[in-house]
C-alpha cells in the first residue's frame, strides 16, 4: 500500500526508539530474574555460594514429599476455597445491592465498601492485630458483651486462624471485586429488563437468572480467576499478624517461598517453589484468556 | 381500548406531559409523531407502564392499569435497539414471552421438564415458536444468536417475540429508524401486514413523516407535551389544526408568509393582492395580522405577472424524476426574504432567474399570529348541521 502524505512516515528508528524502554525494563526486571528462577531451580545453588551442580529434578522432588511446603500448599488452597466463594457472592451482592440504590447513597456505600482496599495491609495489620486481641481485642469485649465466656485467640490457635486470615482477605478485597462488578451491571443495556418486564419477568430473581447472570459472565468469570490469583498472592498479612504461625498453622505458598529464599537461604528450594507457582499463575491467566476471548460478544 | 386521561409527567421541576388525554380504539394502528424530544417515547412508556404518569390515568380494555406492571397489562413492545437477548437463540428469544407466562413449576430449570405445567409449556413453544418464525422468514435462523443476524433479521425477531403471544395492545418505539432506507419501506410494509392480519391495536411512535402517513389509521402530532392534533393522515395533511401541524408535515415543507388585511384588501407581506378571490378572503378574513400557509402543490409558477402573483427569484430546482421542485426566494419590500416551495410538472418550464409565484387560494391556509388555525367563512367546507336543516 502506498502512503498518503508525508506525515505518516516516521525515521526507521522511531519504532524501535519508542519500544526500547519498556523492553529492556521488562526483559531486565521480568524476563530474565524469571528465566534465572526456572534456571535455579534444576541447580543446587544457594545464595553466597561460589559454583553450582545440575540436580534435575531433585528441588522439585524435595518440596513435593517435604511435610512442611505440602502443608503451606494445603493453606493455601484452603484459604482460596473460603475466600473465592465467599467474596464473589459477596461483591456480586454488594455490587447488585448498590445498583439498586442508585444516586448518592449508591456512591456512598461504594466509597465505603471501597476504602479497605486503598488502605495499606500492613498499616491494618495492626488494627486487626489490636481488634482480634484475646484479652483487649474489640472482638474479645464485644463477646464477652454477649456473655461468651471462651477466650478466643483469633491469630494464635491452629483451628482458627486460616478463617481469620480469610475473613481478613475477604474484608479488604471485596470492595475492589465489587466496583469491577460494578462496572459489567453498568455495561447492561437498561432496555433488557425493560424487554424483559413486558415479556412477563415480574420478579427481580427472574431478571437476575435471565438478564444479569447470563450478561454478567464475563465479568462473574474473570473476577473468578482474578480472586484466585489474588489469594494465590497472599503474603503481607501473613508477614505481618501471624508470620504463618502458629506450628505454620498460616503458613501459605507466598510466606513459605520467603522463608526458604530469605530466612533459609535455600535458594533452590525457593526457586522451584516460585517456579510452581509461576506455572500456577500462568496457567490461569492462560485460561482466562482462552475463555474471555472466545466468548460470545454480548454487546448489542 | 386504549384510554389516556390527562396524562402528566414531570421529571425534576420539567413537565414533559401536559395533561394528555387520548382514546385509541380497538384494532385501531395510531403513530405519536413528533420532534425528539416531544414526549412521545415517554408517552409510550408510560402506556407500557415502564414509567408512571405524574398524574392522570391509563385505561386499557376497561380496566384502569395506571398501577400495573408491565406484564400484567398484557402489552407487547418492539424497542428501537430490539432489545433482543445478546444470549439467547433467536429461537428462546421469541419463546421467552410464552416461558414467562407459564406457571412457575413449569420453569424450574430441569425438574420443570416433567412437570405437566412444564410439558404443556414445551409443546406450546414447539407449536408457536416455528410458526411465529415462519411468518417473518426466520425459519432457518432460529439457532443463531442475535449477533449473528443483519439489523433487518434482529427487527424480525423483535416482532416476532412481541406477536408470539396474544397482546392487548402493541407498542412499537421507532422501531425501524436503526434500518437502511430500502429496508425501512419493506419492513413499513410487512408492519402494516401484520396489522391487517393480527388485527390489534398498534401504538407507534416516530419522528419519521413518512412512516406516521403511510401506516396509520389516525396520527397524533406531538410537540413539546402537548397534542397538537389528532387525525388521519389525510386531515393532518390537508386540513392542519395550527401552524405547528402544518410546518410538520408534508415534505417539502410548506411555505409560510406573512400576511395582512386591510380596507384594501389582502397582502402577502408588501405585495397587495388584486384578484376576486383574495378579496374575498378578506373580507372574509377581516382586518388583521396572519400568516398564510400554501403547499408545495397549492401554487403556480407564471411567466408573467398577474393580479396576485408575486415576483421571486429561483434559488434551486430539484428534479425528482416524476416532477421538479423550484425552491424560490421571495424578497419583501423591507428586504426581508422569505423562501417558498412548488412543485412543477416536467411538462412545465421553469424561467432560469425570475418567476412569478401564484397562490391557489382555494388551498391557502390561515393561522393568526398565536399559529392557530383561522378558517375564513368564504372557505369553511363543513356546513354547521343546524343551518343546513334549516
Amino acid at each position: 500500500m502506498k502512503m498518503i502524505g508525508k506525515q505518516h512516515s516516521l525515521p526507521w528508528i522511531a519504532c524501535p526508539g519508542f519500544l526500547f524502554p519498556a523492553f529492556a525494563a521488562l526483559i531486565l526486571f521480568f524476563v530474565l530474574p524469571a528465566l534465572m528462577t526456572v534456571a535455579v531451580s534444576f541447580t543446587d545453588w544457594t545464595l553466597g555460594k561460589a559454583d553450582f551442580t545440575w540436580v534435575g529434578f531433585d528441588n522439585y522432588a524435595y518440596i513435593l514429599t517435604d511435610p512442611d511446603f505440602l502443608k503451606s500448599l494445603r493453606n493455601t488452597v484452603v484459604l482460596t476455597v473460603i475466600v473465592v466463594p465467599v467474596s464473589f457472592a459477596l461483591s456480586l451482592g454488594l455490587a447488585l445491592a448498590i445498583r439498586s440504590l442508585g444516586g448518592r447513597w449508591g456512591e456512598l456505600w461504594q466509597t465505603i465498601y471501597f476504602l479497605p482496599v486503598t488502605a495499606s495491609l500492613v498499616a491494618m495489620s495492626v488494627v486487626w492485630q489490636w481488634v482480634l486481641h484475646p484479652e483487649v481485642g474489640i472482638v474479645a469485649w464485644l463477646l464477652s458483651f454477649f456473655g461468651a465466656a471462651a477466650k478466643i485467640n483469633w491469630l494464635n490457635d491452629r483451628d482458627i486462624v486460616l478463617f481469620t486470615l480469610a475473613f481478613i482477605i475477604i474484608w479488604q478485597m471485596t470492595g475492589y471485586y465489587m466496583v469491577i462488578f460494578l462496572t459489567g451491571l453498568l455495561q447492561i443495556p437498561a432496555e433488557m429488563y425493560e424487554a424483559a418486564q413486558i415479556d412477563g419477568a415480574d420478579c427481580a430473581w427472574t431478571r437476575f437468572r435471565h438478564i444479569t447472570w447470563p450478561l454478567l459472565t464475563p465479568t462473574s468469570f474473570f473476577i473468578f480467576i482474578l480472586t484466585i490469583i489474588k489469594t494465590f498472592q497472599v503474603f503481607d498479612i501473613v508477614k505481618a499478624l501471624t508470620r504463618g504461625g502458629p506450628e505454620k498453622a498460616s503458613e501459605i505458598l507466598l510466606y513459605t517461598m520467603y522463608q526458604e529464599g530469605f530466612s533459609f537461604f535455600r535458594t533452590n528450594i525457593a526457586a522451584s517453589i516460585a517456579t510452581l507457582y509461576l506455572l500456577v499463575m500462568l496457567g490461569l491467566t492462560l485460561w482466562q484468556n482462552y475463555v474471555l476471548g472466545r466468548r460470545v460478544n454480548y454487546t448489542l | 381500548m386504549l384510554q389516556l386521561d390527562h396524562i402528566t409527567k414531570t421529571y425534576t421541576n420539567v413537565e414533559v406531559l401536559h395533561s394528555l388525554s387520548l382514546t385509541v380504539r380497538s384494532g385501531e394502528f395510531i403513530s405519536l409523531l413528533g420532534a425528539s424530544g416531544c414526549g412521545k417515547t415517554t408517552l409510550l412508556r408510560i402506556i407500557a407502564g415502564l414509567d408512571s404518569p405524574t398524574s392522570g390515568r391509563v385505561h386499557i380494555g376497561g380496566n384502569d392499569v395506571t398501577d400495573w406492571t408491565p406484564s400484567r397489562r398484557n402489552i407487547a413492545m418492539v424497542f428501537q435497539s430490539y432489545a433482543l437477548y445478546p444470549h439467547k437463540t433467536v429461537r428462546e428469544n421469541i419463546a421467552f414471552p410464552l416461558r414467562m407466562r407459564a406457571p412457575w413449576t413449569a420453569r424450574l430449570p430441569v425438574w420443570g421438564r416433567f412437570t405437566s405445567e412444564g410439558k404443556k409449556l414445551a409443546a406450546l413453544i414447539r407449536e408457536k415458536v416455528p410458526a411465529m418464525a415462519e411468518a417473518l422468514n426466520l425459519g432457518g435462523l432460529l439457532e443463531r444468536k442475535p449477533s449473528q443476524l443483519s439489523g433487518g433479521q434482529k427487527q424480525r425477531v423483535a416482532l416476532a417475540r412481541a406477536l408470539v403471544r396474544e397482546p392487548s395492545l402493541f407498542l412499537m418505539d421507532e422501531p425501524l429508524s436503526n434500518l437502511d432506507a430500502k429496508l425501512r419501506t419493506e419492513m413499513r410494509r410487512e408492519i402494516i401486514a401484520l396489522h391487517r392480519s393480527t388485527g390489534k391495536t398498534f401504538v407507534y411512535v416516530t419522528h419519521d413523516q413518512t412512516e406516521a402517513m403511510t401506516m396509520s389509521d389516525r396520527i397524533v402530532l406531538l410537540n413539546k407535551g402537548t397534542i397538537q392534533q389528532i387525525g388521519a393522515p389525510a386531515e393532518l395533511y390537508g386540513d392542519p389544526a395550527n401552524l405547528f401541524a402544518a410546518t410538520f408535515i408534508g415534505s417539502p415543507g410548506i411555505s409560510v408568509f406573512p400576511c395582512s388585511v386591510d380596507g384594501d384588501g389582502l397582502c402577502i407581506g408588501s405585495f397587495r393582492m388584486r384578484n376576486e378571490a383574495a378579496w374575498n378572503l378578506a373580507g372574509a378574513l377581516g382586518p388583521g395580522q396572519y400568516r398564510l400557509g400554501i403547499r408545495p402543490e397549492s401554487c403556480f409558477l407564471c411567466p408573467s405577472g398577474d393580479l396576485d402573483a408575486i415576483p421571486a427569484a429561483v434559488r434551486l430546482v430539484e428534479h425528482m424524476g416524476n416532477e421538479r421542485i423550484a425552491h424560490l426566494d421571495i424578497r419583501m419590500a423591507d428586504g426581508a426574504v422569505f423562501p417558498a416551495c412548488v412543485r412543477v410538472p416536467n411538462d412545465f418550464c421553469i424561467p432560469e432567474k425570475h418567476a412569478w409565484f401564484r397562490p391557489s387560494w382555494r388551498h391557502a391556509f390561515f393561522f393568526d399570529m398565536a399559529g392557530n388555525r383561522i378558517r375564513p367563512a368564504a372557505t369553511c367546507r363543513v356546513i354547521p348541521l343546524k343551518k343546513a336543516a334549516i
